[in-house]
């Protein structure tokens, strides 16, 4: 479900008016919210900056200990011996495993108390642990176990995912794979395929986290935010006057009434759209002209129109407006009941021009596709009889019924 | 020849991992690419995205098992793909900052420009620990 209507959970109840605060941590009314999948949210920021200085930690801690074991402290000097005597391999893994249990330590002190700040401090002792006993030279099954389970238990507890969440998962993958570095055939391919299922599995259950933070549980850092690529503006409660409502129904009226004649998608040909072919619940027929016209929310010039492949043949679905250029909000003629959205992050196939899919968690796109960190904002209306929502989400099964009568 | 002075053949099993998880990665963006495409029904036009990914994810694996084995073959066709990798990471930078006036998230940072940078260096340093023979007749 896309979030951008005022009956749908983007709009929250403010936890402190005086302020405007909401419960979407950092956000004010007014600002445009996404999904945390590719952002920080802000109770990570201090773990995020963290990661950023620690090359600069990890200089000023072998200082430390190089210092402590000149002054004769035998667990420093056990430890450096044991550093020095590794392998390649294995001196990376301890960084990483470190680096994950400092990113532990201070998620744990970075939120409220909760049942998650003891799940921090167990994962960040165990992954001390572990990077000691690398370490020192004592390689157990309990390392690989240590980071096989911080690595399973954020598919499971850790939504909403965020990059610092993502990011840390490939840390502990990277060491995780160091660990298994094959040293004859059968094992090698064994190990080899191992990571890779972990990654792959680990990006899809990223993905089934970000989706869950959309709909009404978002983890523990509160639920209701947008689905993953869509951006919203934050507004807060706010009810439509009677004003908006007639505004709203008005132009709602005067797009269905433009729409009608492009129930037949060779007029939208004739008319400058580029229809067919048509595929697919969600076919965008953009028209060259009006994306570059100037022209706003123009019911008679609509950017845009939507056909869905039906039994019968094509079925016309509504028009999506559009903005031109990035960053220019649209405009809001019934209030909150006409919330323009735009995307981020989406990879578009240049040859044959397409979307494709939005940007991994990893933070790339396929091969072969270029990400579009951001869009223009538009807005859909939905023409079909009986659709619930003329200016906002399209249900996705209500859509399939629709489509199968 | 001042290269090969930090020479540390050991570093190949730190390009092996992350090569390894690039491969994964790739392959993933494939599964994404199958998902997306069937929702918004658009599998056609992104078969050849889609082939093209799981296509670099395999060939990043047989790399990946190569640079360990010391193969010539694999540190070159890994050395191209870590270019183009950084290229795509730094577009990525270009345009996030240029269209988005903020920084891509730090995954897609350490993704496509940290890791190939990494991997470009400890390959320079270790160019030595490559050979087109067979690694077990060198040693012999």
């Amino acid at each position: 479900m896309i979030f951008f209507h005022p009956d749908d959970h983007v709009v929250v109840e403010i936890a402190d008016e005086t302020t405007g605060h909401s419960h979407f941590e950092g956000f004010q009314v007014g600002d445009q919210i996404s999904n945390p999948l590719y952002s920080v949210v802000e109770e990570h920021t201090a773990a995020l900056g963290l990661l950023i200085l620690m090359p600069l930690l990890g200089i000023l801690l072998v200082r430390l200990m190089r210092w402590r074991a000149a002054r004769g402290s035998e667990r420093f000097q056990q430890l450096l011996t044991g550093y020095a005597g590794q392998s390649t391999a294995r001196r990376w893994a301890t960084w990483a495993i470190l680096t994950s249990a400092l990113v532990h330590l201070v998620l744990a002190f970075g939120h409220e108390a909760s049942i998650y700040t003891v799940l921090y401090l167990v994962g960040a002792a165990a992954l001390f642990a572990a990077a000691r006993w690398l370490a020192l030279g004592v390689v157990t099954r309990w390392t690989t176990l240590i980071l096989l389970g911080s690595i399973v238990a954020y598919w499971f507890l850790g939504a909403p995912p965020d990059q610092l969440g993502v990011v840390t998962k490939v840390v502990e993958m990277f060491a995780l794979a160091l660990l298994v570095v094959p040293s004859e055939q059968s094992k090698g391919r064994f190990a080899t395929a191992g990571v890779v299922v972990l990654v792959v599995l680990g990006g899809l259950a990223t993905w089934a986290g970000a989706f869950a933070s959309a709909g009404a549980d978002g983890g523990h850092h509160g639920g209701g935010y947008p689905e993953p690529g869509t951006v919203v503006p934050y507004l807060g409660v706010v009810a439509a006057t009677d004003a908006e409502h007639d505004a709203a129904d008005e132009m709602y009226a005067r797009v269905v009434e433009s729409l009608a004649k492009f129930e037949d998608p060779v007029v939208a040909e004739q008319y400058g759209y580029s229809v067919l072919p048509i595929s697919g619940s969600s076919h965008h027929a953009d028209n060259p002209e009006f994306l570059h016209d100037g022209k706003v929310l123009d019911p008679e010039r609509p950017e845009t129109l939507v056909y869905a492949e039906g039994a019968d043949g094509p079925v016309l679905l509504g028009a999506m407006f559009q903005m031109e250029g990035l960053g220019t909000p649209g405009p809001r003629v019934g209030g909150p009941l006409t919330v323009w959205h735009s995307h981020e992050n989406v990879c578009i196939s240049l040859v044959p021009f397409a979307l494709v899919s939005l940007l991994s968690p990893y933070g790339v796109c396929p091969v072969g596709a270029v990400n579009l960190p951001a869009t223009n904002e538009m807005i859909h209306a939905w023409v079909l009889p009986g659709v619930e929502d003329g200016w906002g989400h399209l249900d996705d099964e209500w859509l399939a019924d629709y489509l199968r009568r | 020849m001042r290269k090969h002075d930090k020479a540390d053949p050991g570093a190949l099993d730190v390009v092996w991992a992350i090569v390894l998880i690039q491969g994964a990665i790739t392959i993933l963006t494939g599964v994404e690419a199958v998902i997306g495409s069937l929702a918004m029904g658009v599998i056609v036009p992104a078969a050849p995205i889609i082939l093209l990914s799981f296509g670099g994810g395999a060939l990043a694996l047989a790399s990946a098992r190569g640079i360990r084995r010391g193969r010539s073959w694999a540190r070159r066709v890994t050395r191209i793909a870590e270019y183009l990798v950084l290229a795509s990471g730094i577009l990525t930078v270009l345009g996030s900052v240029l269209l988005d006036r903020r920084l891509p998230g730090v995954t897609s940072l350490s993704v496509s420009v940290i890791a190939p940078l990494t991997v470009i260096v400890l390959l320079r340093r270790n160019i030595a620990s490559f050979t087109s023979a067979p690694a077990e007749l060198v040693a012999s």
